[in-house]
This record gives structure tokens, C-alpha cells and sequence, in this order.
């Protein structure tokens, strides 16, 4: 469903040209669970931004579900990414002045779903990541790790067909940060596929995947003993 | 209006800004409003026709030179003079103009000892008034030569034959105002026959309830100690041109003196000259506070985008596309607006009544409040255009990145 030829991306600032991502292919398939290790600055994120449509490649194609995603407008793109693409970021991003029904149903508003449509997939969102109960309560009265199962649920509730996660678990200690990992992990095995940034290698561990990024090379590794030596 | 429910909801979220900018906007319909609605009425006051054919007509002040008994026969002969430079359609002598500020006022009686039934202004002149003056006859009947006199005293106390403004007459007749025609009203002490009614003929005060209520009696009058006033239309366009030509003419006669001159435009303009600058005054008034209330509007717009990158950043990448941040902004401006305009249109209603009672002014018609409405909205959008395209531009990369 994500296919990527010679992709590369170069930021110009101030005059200054990172290679942020030397050209690489990859390829994933629907119901994958890929996960990205790297340290810091190496281009996950980047790599991430581009997946998800937030950012431009610079060079080499990418075909998401088939369509090359140079030829997307604004508007398709972001059409796209509210129906086939659910976001979670590391520090949660819930808009606090609504509450989590509201902050779920956020996305959805941008689709022609019915009222009672969007309701029904509100509610389940919430139920499957434990929140319904609290659907009136505001992010600043949940912890960290319910804040970020609220954004899982925002993340699932249009159904898309792929996650994309930038350190989900970042600013969450490990208890908590595991019950995101059962979550996700959960999702991706109703089908929908999941590629997640993470600086943790045991999280890592638990993909169907690794890749990892060394200051903007892409390899994939065959095991995690290769990531850690 | 996909978004108005959240937008709603997060407005009472954050409460006291909103609130404020609210209340600008309703304190500023309130004052657009009832500005607009003083403007206009002074204007409508200001366009009222004083009946005369301003564009062409003057007057002028001469000094008069021959012994007192023999004034009539002079002024007779300066307006033989002037009626015969090229170009003047018409020339009367009379003791006061429309708009001059200067001139006489009576009360009116349908009996000699009865109780008053209304007053005016006076003016009078003789036959050649109804050109002059641009008159038009609506009931009865214009002045023969025959039915004018000639006096060197102060006319109002003659027994005279009058026409008045249907103005005049409705005040009267009420009920048919063409029946004052044939009737004796008495005013000065005097009979005065009226002979017919004129559509309109405005007196010397344009500040007067009573300025549009005018008597115009068939009285020649010179008087010695005062000079001749007389007023003259020309043929269209030839204004200045027959002002120059009468000026030379007169001034033929030695010891003749030219002691005023002015056109119909410029009495216009120094009558309502208080009026215009309160005019001003006001727009100035409204088109600040509306301003401050733009500026306000696109202040806090901006801010909020400012303040809000990272959740802009979030809606983007979470699936809206440019233009629905656009619509965001628009929609929670409109919102606002609405809120302020209905807080705005009760103050207005509130604070009229009371000035209704007060001042006994007429309360604000619908009309204003409806365009008061639609300006506050299209200036609150246009305030909001630019910082909601700004905020339309906001990467959705900022959500993975930070703003
Ligand atoms: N908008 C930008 N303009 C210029 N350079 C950029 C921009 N965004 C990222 N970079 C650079 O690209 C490189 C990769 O950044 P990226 O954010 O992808 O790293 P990362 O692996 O996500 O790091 P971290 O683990 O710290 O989040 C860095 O050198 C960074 O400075
Ligand atoms: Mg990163």
C-alpha cells in the first residue's frame, strides 16, 4: 500500500542543505507493523512527515495506495490523510479547549458522515481504548497515558487504513507506554497497518518490522541484535 | 457550518476574551447604528427643497438713494434694470429668503379674536415672485398686479391678498388643506385674503419646526432705513455671468452701492454649516470606533492563530484542508459578530427607548439596525480574511515538529 522509489528529502534553511533522508526504496503492505529506531535527528521524523503527507519528498516517487502522491493538491491530500491515514504524536496533540467526544469527533467533522454515524464511531473509538466513560472530561483532567489512548481513539475512529505513530509512548513512563504498545498493537491486528518511530528497542522488538535510520540511510535490520551492535 | 457547535464550545471554553471582543462589537453596533441614524435623518433634514431654483438664483442687497416717500419708485426702477440684463429669468423684491436666517414670523388666526391655529414665516413680494422663485401653484389661484400693494412701512400689518405653502394650509385644514383657499386669516392685526396654495416654499430658519410653513403676501415693500433686497434667477448656467452683468448695470447709478451679494448655494451652505460639521463629527465618530473594532477583531484573530499554531498544525494534518482553517476563523468571527450584534440590538432597542422618552426623538427604523447588522459581519470577515489565510498556511508538519 506504501511504495517508495529512490525517495530523498533535502531541507534548505538559511542557506544550509541537510540531507535529511538519503535515497532509499521501501515498501509496505497492508496489516504490517514497521517500526523506526534511530538516534536523534537521524530523519525519522521526517520520514515519518512524508509517509503521513505532512511534508514533500524531494526526490524519487512515493505511490500511497497506489497514487502518486506528487500529483496530490492540497485539498486531496488532505482528504486523504483524514480517511486513510490516523496520526499519533508524541506529545498527544488534543485541542484542550474540547472535550474528548468533541476532540475525537474533530476529524470526523471534516467527512460526510451523519451525525448518528459519527456518534456510533465516537463511541466505539472511545470504548476500545477505555475512555467512553470520560467523554465529557477534558484533556487536562486525564493523565498522560489517557491523553495519548483519547488520540489512538481520534487516530482510529474514520478507520484508516494505516497508523502512522512518532514516539507515541515519549513522554510516557513504561507502565503506561506498554498499554499504548497493547493498544496499537491490538489495531494493527484488526488489519490496519502501523509504522511507529520509537526510541525504545524492546518496543521496537514487538514490530513486524525494524528500520533504522542512520543519519538519513534507511536499512532494514533482520533482527534487533543488529540495531543494538 | 460544520464547525460552529465546537467553535461555540470552545469560545465559552475560553471565556474573557471572546467576551470583550463581544462586547466591542455590540457597543460599536450600538454606536454605528444610532451615528448612521443621525447622520441620515441631518442629512434628509439638509436635502429638504426650499423650492427656489438654487442652482440659478441669487440675491443681492442695494442701498437706496432718493428721498423716503419716493424708495418704492426706486426700488420699481432697480428691478426694471435688472430684469433687463441678458440672461435673467426673473427679479422681486422681498424682506426675507429662504434659509437667511434673517426675517418675520406670525402666528395665524381664522378669527380676529379667536385662538391661534398655527404660525410661520412671512415673506412678501410682489407678481413676478412666481418665476423668481421657481413657485408652483397647486390650488387657487397666483397674485394679479392688481392685487399687489405697495407700501413704505412694514407690509405684515396691511390687509393683503396671501397665497400659502400646502404645508401651511395642512396645518390649518388638516382635513383638506385645499380649503383654506378663499378663506380670511388674520395674523398681524390684519384680514388677509388667501388666493391659492404653492407646493413649497421654505422660510428664513431651516432650524424652525415652522420653516417649511411660509404666508407669501402680495406686498411691494420699501423701506427707508433698511435696503432693497432682491432676489433674481437666471437662465440655467448663467449664474455668475448675470451676477457680473446686474452688478455693472446697477452700478451705472452714481452713489449706488452693492452692500451683498450671494447665491442661493452659498445661503445653503452657511445655513446648514453647523449641521454639516456635526455630520462630520459623527462619521468620524463611527468610522473610528469601527476601526478600533476592525483592528480589534484582526488583533485578536491574530493572536489566536499565533497561539493556536500547534492545533492548526493538528487539524491540518488530521484532515483540514486550507481553506477549512479559513472557514474556522471566518465561522468563529461570524460567531462572535452575531453574539455582539444581538447584545448590540437589545442595548440599541433599551437605550432608544429611553431617549425616545427623553428627548422625544424618533426611535431607529428597522433598516438601520438590519444594515448596522450586515456592516459589523462584513467588517468583522474582512478583519479575520488575513489572519485566517495565515493560519491556512501553517504546516501540518508542525504537528510532529512543534511550533
Ligand atoms: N524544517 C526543517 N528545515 C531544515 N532542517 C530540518 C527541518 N526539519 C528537520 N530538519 C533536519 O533534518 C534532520 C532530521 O530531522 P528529524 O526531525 O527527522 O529527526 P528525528 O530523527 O525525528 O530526531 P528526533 O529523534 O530528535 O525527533 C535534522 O538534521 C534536522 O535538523
Ligand atoms: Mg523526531
Amino acid at each position: 500500500m506504501l511504495i517508495m522509489k529512490n525517495l530523498a528529502k533535502v531541507f534548505y534553511a538559511d542557506r544550509i542543505k541537510t540531507q535529511a533522508l538519503h535515497p532509499f526504496d521501501l515498501q509496505v503492505e497492508q496489516g504490517e507493523f514497521v517500526s523506526i529506531i534511530g538516534s536523534s535527528g537521524s530523519g525519522k521524523t521526517t520520514f515519518l512527515n512524508i509517509a503521513g503527507l505532512l511534508e514533500e519528498h524531494s526526490e524519487g516517487v512515493y505511490l500511497l495506495g497506489g497514487q502518486d502522491v506528487t500529483t496530490m493538491k492540497d485539498k486531496q491530500k488532505s482528504a486523504f490523510r483524514n480517511e486513510k491515514i490516523g496520526f499519533v504524536f508524541q506529545s498527544f496533540n488534543l485541542i484542550p479547549e474540547l472535550n474528548l467526544y468533541d476532540n475525537v469527533d474533530m476529524p470526523l467533522r471534516y467527512r460526510k458522515f451523519t451525525a448518528a454515524e459519527r456518534d456510533k464511531r465516537i463511541m466505539q473509538a472511545l470504548e476500545q481504548v477505555g475512555l467512553a466513560g470520560r467523554k465529557h472530561h477534558y484533556p487536562n483532567q486525564l493523565s498522560g497515558g489517557q491523553q495519548q489512548r483519547v488520540a489512538i481513539a481520534r487516530a482510529i475512529a474514520g478507520s484508516p487504513a494505516m497508523i502512522l505513530a512518532d514516539e507515541p509512548t515519549g513522554n510516557l513512563d513504561s507502565k503506561m507506554a506498554q498499554g499504548i504498545m497493547t493498544l496499537l498493537k491490538d489495531i494493527n491486528a484488526q488489519g490496519t497497518s502501523i509504522i511507529m518511530v520509537t526510541h525504545d528497542n524492546e518496543q521496537a522488538a514487538q514490530a513486524n518490522r525494524i528500520i533504522q535510520i542512520k543519519d538519513g540511510h534507511l536499512s532494514e535490520l533482520k533482527t534487533l541484535e543488529k540495531a543494538i551492535a | 457550518m460544520k464547525d460552529f457547535f465546537p467553535i461555540l464550545k470552545s469560545l465559552k471554553k475560553q471565556k474573557i476574551a471572546p467576551i470583550l471582543l463581544t462586547l466591542q462589537v455590540a457597543i460599536t453596533f450600538m454606536v454605528l447604528v444610532n451615528t448612521a441614524y443621525m447622520i441620515g435623518e441631518r442629512s434628509k433634514k439638509m436635502q429638504r427643497p426650499t423650492g427656489l431654483d438654487e442652482a440659478n438664483t441669487f440675491y443681492i442687497v442695494t442701498n437706496f438713494l432718493s428721498e423716503p416717500h419716493q424708495v418704492i419708485a426706486e426700488q420699481n426702477d432697480i428691478l426694471r434694470q435688472i430684469r433687463g440684463v441678458e440672461g435673467v429669468v426673473g427679479a422681486t423684491a422681498l424682506p426675507s429668503l429662504s434659509l437667511v436666517g434673517w426675517g418675520r414670523y406670525t402666528d395665524f388666526y381664522l378669527e380676529p379674536n379667536g385662538n391661534s391655529v398655527g404660525f410661520g414665516g412671512y415673506l412678501s413680494s410682489d407678481e413676478h415672485a412666481l418665476k423668481t422663485l421657481d413657485l408652483e401653484m397647486i390650488a387657487g389661484e397666483w397674485f394679479v398686479p392688481s392685487d399687489i400693494l405697495e407700501t413704505d412701512k412694514e407690509g405684515t400689518f396691511l390687509p393683503s391678498q396671501v397665497v400659502v405653502t400646502q404645508a401651511l394650509a395642512q396645518k390649518i385644514y388638516p382635513d383638506n388643506w385645499r380649503d383654506i383657499v378663499g378663506t380670511t386669516l388674520y395674523f398681524n392685526g390684519a384680514p388677509h385674503h388667501v388666493k391659492g396654495v404653492i407646493k413649497t416654499l421654505q422660510n428664513a430658519w431651516q432650524f424652525w419646526s415652522a420653516v417649511d410653513a411660509t404666508v407669501l403676501a402680495g406686498v411691494n415693500e420699501a423701506q427707508p432705513a433698511s435696503p432693497s433686497h432682491i432676489a433674481v434667477r437666471t437662465q440655467p448656467g448663467r449664474l455668475e455671468e448675470v451676477m457680473n452683468n446686474t452688478v455693472e448695470t446697477l452700478l451705472k447709478t452714481p452713489g449706488r452701492k452693492i452692500e451683498k451679494m450671494s447665491t442661493m448655494r452659498e445661503v445653503r451652505q452657511k445655513a446648514y454649516k453647523e449641521d454639516l460639521a456635526t455630520s462630520k463629527i459623527l462619521t468620524a465618530i463611527g468610522v473610528g470606533l469601527a476601526i478600533i473594532t476592525a483592528l480589534g477583531i484582526f488583533g485578536q484573530a491574530r493572536y489566536n492563530v499565533s497561539r493556536r499554531t500547534q492545533q492548526i498544525g493538528t487539524r491540518r494534518a488530521l484532515g483540514a484542508n486550507k481553506w477549512d482553517i479559513v472557514r474556522f476563523f471566518m465561522v468563529e468571527n461570524a460567531v462572535v459578530s452575531s453574539i455582539g450584534v444581538v447584545i448590540g440590538l437589545l442595548g440599541a432597542i433599551i437605550l432608544n427607548n429611553q431617549f425616545v422618552e427623553l428627548l422625544s426623538i424618533n426611535p431607529v427604523p428597522l433598516s438601520y439596525l438590519l444594515a448596522g447588522t450586515v456592516v459589523i459581519f462584513i467588517l468583522g470577515q474582512l478583519a479575520v480574511i488575513y489572519p485566517a489565510t495565515r493560519a491556512s498556511r501553517v504546516s501540518p508538519a508542525i504537528a510532529t515538529r512543534g511550533a
